[in-house]
């Protein structure tokens, strides 16, 4: 099923796109850098806000004291990328388990795992994250911490849908006969055939774990100075539009250009994964 | 139908008393309290203070009062602007963002299902692929990207449109902020409604309804857009939610002075009574909005009132 769904999503010349520009995107904002001689702190009172040139190294230009605008925009890149996957892959293990669980125990212990889930839907999500970020004062951890704990609600809502359809097919009928423990159906059998949604939902769930966190640097709650989040970045670049457009429109390329990919790959992975493909 | 709309209006109340509460306790837990910022002050004055506003009675008497004074109306004083009260300072803001508010769902919902329509009865070959392409990026590129480049474009670039500033009356001023609020919402139901007519116009009714020699106009209008419009009124719920956070960054953007500003300045202040009050105020609005939505949507569609399990296609 693996092969196939590769074979699929490699027919689909946007989420190829996607995941080239991802790749290249990823590699720029480990490695990149360390190629420009600037720190992303460093000041340089000969070059403020200047568009960029070649001649001085400030290949993206400077903001508005001075900042080298290329080494800020990675490292903004790196932060954001790292906020997004390690919020993902929190949402991830909690919806998985959470999810699996519910469904397959069923009965009582299903409705009211669910009735949790339906609470916290309700909540209006982001301005919790906001409450929780001024009260713990932009600390990056809870910052994370708090993005990732509404993550997994959808998560665990399908995973359970997943679950309860897996539920009355004969393997795991065997499992139980064979006399496994619940444990061990869930890990061996029940959350290796709920994978595939999963993926398709975590690569969907990165590009909004990444945008909440650069909505919140944007208001000024979130990654703080003098560490720079993309839409942190954005924010500087709004403020100074008028003399300098490069603050606005290369963070902000890059932040629409990496939520774009992700969400061109998750489409092409639901696509790919879906069996009743038609075309 | 009424029997359904009481039941879940009763819900919401036990989900609003756990927001509020859970809002209130996360704002007590900040390590520290409002004064901590000012200049240090002398401990007997601090003791003063904090004996005026209530803070030196044990928690549960704290909460206590702020919910019986939530159901009078009052949020409690706020903390930096000394002079207002929470409520003065909601109510100025609160309509100013209403009014963005409504009218971007207004415009995201017509413009939406018109985008979608033109794009599922495909006319022209290249009208679908241009408008999904162009739904695509209005959805996915964050409104804090799209509305300076707007303000760029429309406002320094070509001096179309005010880039910024309220005044009051002022039509040209609603622009800009009303058409990029709306835009991520337009572009999601857009495709919602495109999906859906193209499903609907190939079912079975509407073939009959073809075959009967209908004018194909009012085919569409009278008997494929209806059904169609269904999974988009089961969104009008989250997009609301969408306006509401979406409002925060439009109002920051274009100096409006809304509700939504307040909240951003209190957090960023720290003005703890202001960001609880602000966040129990949009936890309301949420839930009675997707309230309404699932009433209208339950209106439309019998099935939901009468099979609670079963919600529809």
């Amino acid at each position: 099923m693996w092969r196939d769904a590769w074979r699929r999503l490699r027919r689909r010349r946007a989420a190829v796109g996607a995941i080239w520009i991802l790749l290249l995107v990823a590699v720029l904002a480990v490695i990149g850098p360390s190629i420009s001689p600037y720190g992303f702190e460093a000041l340089d009172y000969g070059h403020l806000a200047q568009a960029p040139e070649f001649v001085s190294r400030h290949w993206f230009g400077t903001d508005d004291l001075g900042r080298d605008l290329y080494v800020r925009t990675l490292l903004g890149l790196r932060i954001s990328l790292a906020i997004g996957l390690l919020a993902t892959a929190v949402s991830v293990a909690i919806g998985v388990t959470y999810g699996a669980v519910a469904g397959y125990l069923g009965g009582r212990v299903d409705e009211v795992m669910m009735r949790a889930v339906d609470l916290l839907f309700a909540l209006p999500q982001f301005f919790f994250v906001l409450l929780l970020a001024v009260v713990f004062d932009q600390n990056l951890i809870v910052l994370f911490l708090t993005i990732g704990a509404f993550g997994w609600l959808v998560m665990a809502r399908i995973v359970r849908g997943q679950t309860l359809s897996l539920k009355g097919r004969e393997f795991i009928e065997a499992a139980v006969a064979g006399g496994a423990t619940t444990t061990r159906i869930l890990t061996r059998h029940v959350v290796p055939n709920v994978l595939g949604p999963v993926v398709v939902y975590a690569t969907l769930t990165i590009p909004q774990m990444i945008l909440l966190e650069s909505l919140l640097s944007f208001l000024g709650l979130g990654v703080r100075e003098p560490l720079a989040s993309l839409g942190g970045l954005v924010a500087d670049g709004a403020a100074h539009m008028e003399v300098a457009r490069w603050m606005l429109l290369i963070p902000g390329g890059f932040l629409s250009l990496v939520l774009l990919a992700f969400n061109f790959v998750g489409d092409g992975l639901r696509d790919a994964l879906d069996p009743r493909e038609h075309a | 139908m009424l029997r359904y709309a009481a039941t879940r209006l009763l819900g919401i109340v036990p989900t609003l008393f756990l927001v509020i509460t859970a809002a209130f306790f996360i704002v007590r837990l900040a390590p520290g309290g409002p004064f901590d910022q000012e200049q240090s002050l002398p401990p007997d004055i601090r003791a003063n203070l904090e004996a005026a506003y209530g803070l030196d009675r044990p928690m549960l008497v704290q909460y206590g009062r702020y919910v019986a004074g939530l159901l009078r109306g009052d949020f409690g004083p706020s903390f930096k602007y000394r002079d207002f009260t929470v409520t003065e300072l909601i109510r100025r803001g609160l309509p100013v963002s209403l009014t963005i508010g409504f009218l971007a769902l207004l415009l995201a919902v017509s413009g939406g299902i018109a985008a979608g329509c033109v794009a599922a009865l495909r006319r022209r070959p290249w009208v679908d692929p241009l408008v999904m392409g162009v739904a695509v990026i209005g959805m996915i590129v964050p409104v804090f990207v799209i509305a300076p480049v707007f303000q760029l474009l429309f406002g320094i670039g070509l001096g179309w449109l005010p880039v910024s500033g309220w005044k009051a009356g002022s039509v040209g001023d609603l622009v800009l902020p009303v058409v990029t609020l709306a835009l991520p919402l337009m572009a999601y139901i857009a495709r919602l409604t495109r999906g859906s007519m193209l499903e609907v116009l190939a079912s079975n009714f509407i073939r009959t309804a073809r075959a009967k020699g209908l004018p194909w106009r009012r085919v569409i209008l009278r008997h494929a857009l209806p059904p169609a419009l269904l999974p988009v009124v089961s969104y009008l719920g989250p997009a609301s939610a969408m306006v509401l956070t979406g409002s925060l960054v439009v109002e920051k953007l274009f100096g409006l002075p809304g509700s939504g500003r307040y909240l951003i300045e209190g957090a960023l202040n720290r003005d703890y009574t202001l960001v609880l009050g602000m966040t129990v105020v949009v936890a309301t609005l949420t839930l009675t909005l997707n309230l309404v939505a699932d009433l209208i949507y339950a209106w439309l569609d019998p099935r939901v009132r009468f099979n609670a399990s079963a919600p529809g296609p």
